[in-house]
């Protein structure tokens, strides 16, 4: 049951309406079995997985306050461990579309309990409910126990600015999905999947057509799945911060997917750097070099490991992997040439142009964002050579060559540059940190009620919905 | 060792790691206010105020650590 669809927006309806008139205390039961349902239409595999890996960290939470009660706290690891090594076994086996985003909130539940900033909670199906619930199941955000759970079982109030608030995201998402990513697809995979039909001006252009395309893909995702949460006044985690406005690819990874980079960073790169073999080697290293190098040193290293982790978390393949590496590599390089850029950058006057340095350092991280894309759309590491071997030697169209009139209409392309325009204007305003909200309400209501049904309009009109329609086409889904 | 006598302390290891002399650090200074201070730095500054205190943070105050004050708070629970 996709977001786009419109079994979802009777669902939805019904979960509302039973949520606001059943008594406070049982609303959070109403969510875990609209939850539930919402889950069965999975596959009833999916439900075993998420019975089990609420039980698990049920138990886990049950074994660690029984240890914290006799003052043994040592097993407690161990027993992390091993519910992280099951999670993953679990994964691997049943390989399904987005159990990863369940798997991290079950994993990093269990850490939290473990280090102490969480639970345990003693109710299994409260720990059932904060990893199933509906919005955040199948893409995300990957949601921690701390800031979601006590919203969770709140029980909240009708409130119908909310509500309004909500239904206005879940519309833009459906512009962003239906109307732009959607579109923006047909000349995407019209051009990547086959790149020896064309030249490199084609492929560059289609790399940028992905990189809207992801980027209104994934963030209309989000803003369907918020707002639907925010109807039933449960705030859950933000995961984009108008990620092509970074100034640095630290800054990119800083604004993009941020639950995961938060995730990755609490769970893996802290602990990885933090643990017994990287402290080992950082005094090793100390001793030759100095506190500082060596700190820098192990940085490095851990970067390298933990962004080979997130390249194979998409999926165990080169492209992949190579993918990881490349940005491992490139947050490497900005740490270990921050210092020569800063002293650079006085040296030729820039530090005296900020708002110059500031475009200057957004067009080089979008290039090399782009560059990233050719590994991450690509479906080998052959195909990615292939595409830039064609950049770099046949660049400029032929006259035997297909041509973009072939994949999309005028009007089309029209609309996709106009649906780009607005998804860019709409992130410069939030860049801007203008009030855009509050912008709108004072708008006369006639205005205000004529942008809603522009809005409208534009979803149901010139949303994609043709014969390869697909409504769970959502790109994180398959991870 | 008192809050001031901490806060001068992590005056210099902060100059040190950031390499700015001037910088200055308070209760509530945040990442944000510090350039170059970002989740690449923070662990090497972590293992430099810990060599320099003598003391181990748990993760729980690794991750929960807002700002300085955070910082200065764990070090004297720590000590």
């Amino acid at each position: 049951m996709a977001f786009t669809t419109l079994k979802f927006a009777l669902f939805l309806c019904a979960v509302a309406a039973g949520y606001f008139v059943l008594p406070k205390r049982v609303r959070w039961v109403w969510l875990l079995l609209a939850s539930g349902y919402f889950y069965t239409r999975a596959g009833v595999r999916y439900v075993e997985y998420l019975l089990g890996s609420s039980a698990l960290c049920w138990g886990y939470g049950w074994y660690a306050a029984r240890l914290r009660r006799v003052g043994k706290g040592r097993g407690l690891k161990g027993a992390a461990a091993a519910v992280i090594v099951l999670h993953i076994v679990a994964l691997i086996m049943l390989r399904g579309p987005g159990l990863s985003f369940f798997a991290f909130m079950a994993v990093g539940y269990c850490v939290d309990v473990c280090r102490g900033t969480a639970g345990p909670e003693r109710n299994p199906l409260r720990i059932a409910l904060f990893l199933g619930y509906f919005p955040h199941l199948m893409q995300g955000p990957i949601d921690r126990w701390g800031a979601v759970a006590p919203q969770l079982f709140a029980g909240h109030g009708f409130d119908f600015q909310r509500v309004r608030r909500g239904l206005y995201r879940m519309l833009w998402g459906l512009f962003e999905k239906l109307v732009v990513a959607d579109r923006l697809a047909i000349v995407v995979n019209g051009i990547l999947d086959s790149p020896g039909r064309w030249s490199g001006l084609y492929l560059v252009g289609a790399v940028v057509c992905y990189a809207f395309q992801i980027y209104a893909d994934f963030a209309g995702y989000m803003d369907l799945a918020l707002g639907a949460s925010k109807l039933l006044g449960i705030r859950l985690a933000e995961n984009f911060d108008t990620p092509y406005y970074a100034a640095s690819v630290p800054e990119y990874w800083r604004r993009w997917h941020m639950t995961l980079g938060a995730w990755f960073r609490d769970y893996l790169y802290y602990p990885l750097l933090r643990g017994g073999g990287f402290r080992r080697l950082s005094k090793k290293l100390a001793e030759r070099m100095g506190r500082k190098r060596a700190g820098t040193v192990c940085t490095c290293l851990a970067l390298l490991a933990v962004w080979l982790s997130t390249g194979l978390w998409h999926g165990f393949s080169g492209h992949y992997a190579v993918w990881g590496l490349y940005y491992g590599a490139l947050l490497v390089l900005s740490t270990l040439a921050a210092p020569w850029l800063g002293r650079l950058s006085k040296r030729v006057g820039l530090d005296r142009a900020p708002s110059f340095r500031k475009s200057l350092g957004r067009w080089r991280t979008f290039v090399l964002v782009l560059v990233g894309y050719v590994f991450f759309r690509a479906r080998s590491l052959g195909q990615a050579g292939e595409i830039f071997q064609r950049i770099a030697t046949r660049f400029l169209p032929r006259y035997n060559e297909g041509s973009l009139m072939e994949l999309m209409g005028r009007k089309d392309l029209a609309v996709a540059v106009a649906g780009v325009a607005v998804i860019g204007l709409a992130d410069l305003l939030r860049e801007r940190k203008d009030p855009v909200g509050a912008y709108f309400d004072s708008l006369p209501a006639a205005a205000r009620w004529g942008f809603l049904y522009a809005a409208i309009a534009a979803v149901l009109l010139l949303g994609v919905y043709g014969p390869g329609y697909d409504a769970a086409s959502f790109l994180y889904f398959q991870f | 060792m008192d809050r001031r006598q901490i806060f001068d302390t992590l005056n210099g290891i902060f100059r040190d790691i950031f390499d700015d002399p001037a910088l200055t650090v308070g209760e509530e200074t945040t990442a944000a206010g510090v350039e170059g201070w970002d989740s690449l730095t923070h662990i090497t500054l972590l293992a430099a105020v810990e060599d320099e205190f003598g003391i181990t943070f748990a993760m729980k105050d690794v991750v929960e650590m807002k700002n300085v004050g955070d910082m200065a708070s764990a070090i004297e629970a720590a000590l």
